[in-house]
């Protein structure tokens, strides 16, 4: 059995398989139909090509303009004139503490503080000048 | 016409259709048989041999002619084999059914068969085969390819491949036993 597969049987090596009359040169025929089709449609990426790189451009000057306007806006400029409205606030804030008069400062008024008074002249007065029911009235 | 020609010609401006036409008509016939031999199916081979030249159109191009151009066609056909004969054993796995008995049902049944009892018992033998190794075999006994031009087309070492020829061999002579 062993001599079935033996490389001296040209027979079994023989091509048993046949084709349908015309097959080849039908193929040949099918085969550049088939390709001549495929010429006229391009590829998914040959499609999306020319749309990719337009919304690339499209994102890139996006972009670009966006920095732009971010750097360069009103917005920059308000944060920096917060920054000085700060900085003024300050600056009024020591001015006005550093030049600040109380006018109702007893303690500085040399025209109302009192003498040292003797206990005894208030009782006196007290005594002389008042009476009981408005001293009783006081507590 | 030799590869050189046929691509010197190709690459010829407007040539293109004229010079893969040419292509098809040296190669497709061979490449059929080789497709034919792993398939059974007739109509399968053609559908294989199709699709394997429109990919080799599409990448033609980019064929950088460091394989000659029948290897690499070669190379496409048996992919595209490999590539649906998985698919079909898939399917058939999930339908719960064996593919290559399949396989050897559409043999028995292929009116475009013409060989005697021993050759289709060689042919249902080769069909029983797993995928690589029924390539290798058909590569070796009938298209008479070395080991080193197989290794070219399958990227397999020409040891590994040696091995695979003769397990092939083995399992045929004791399918062949059995059958006659």
């Amino acid at each position: 059995m062993k001599q079935i597969l033996n490389t001296d049987q040209p027979h079994l090596r023989e091509n048993p398989y046949t084709v349908p009359e015309g097959y080849f040169s039908a193929m040949q025929g099918e085969v550049a139909e088939k390709i001549s089709a495929r010429v006229h449609k391009p590829g998914f990426w040959a499609l999306a090509k020319p749309q990719v790189a337009l919304v690339s451009t499209f994102a890139i000057i996006f972009l670009i303009a966006f920095a732009t306007i971010k750097i360069f806006s009103p917005q920059g400029e308000s944060l920096k004139n917060e920054a000085f409205a700060t900085g003024s606030e300050y600056i009024d804030g020591h001015y006005i503490e550093s030049s600040f008069v109380d006018f109702y400062d007893t303690a500085a008024d040399t025209s109302i503080r009192a003498e040292e008074i003797d206990p005894e002249e208030i009782v006196e007065y007290l005594s002389s000048s008042t009476g009981l029911i408005y001293l009783a009235s006081l507590e | 016409m030799s590869d050189r020609e046929l691509l010197e010609l190709y690459h010829e401006e407007g040539k293109q259709h004229y010079a893969f036409n040419l292509i098809v008509k040296a190669y497709g016939e061979r490449l059929y048989w080789h497709l034919r031999k792993l398939v059974a199916s007739h109509d399968d081979a053609n559908d294989l041999l199709q699709n394997a030249f429109v990919k080799a159109w599409d990448a033609l191009p980019g064929f950088r002619e460091e394989s000659r151009l029948y290897t690499w066609l070669y190379r496409i056909a048996t992919n595209e084999a490999l590539t649906f004969l998985k698919r079909k054993k898939a399917r058939a796995f999930l339908s719960l059914t064996d593919y290559s008995k399949q396989l050897e049902n559409k043999l028995e049944a292929d009116p475009y068969f013409n060989g005697d009892a021993t050759q289709k018992a060689l042919h249902k033998a080769i069909l029983k085969l797993p995928e690589k190794q029924r390539v290798v075999f058909n590569m070796r006994y009938f298209d008479e390819m070395k080991y080193e031009e197989i290794s070219e087309v399958l990227g397999t070492s020409v040891g590994a491949l040696k091995a695979s020829y003769h397990h092939a061999f083995q399992k045929i002579q004791h399918s062949l036993e059995e059958q006659l």
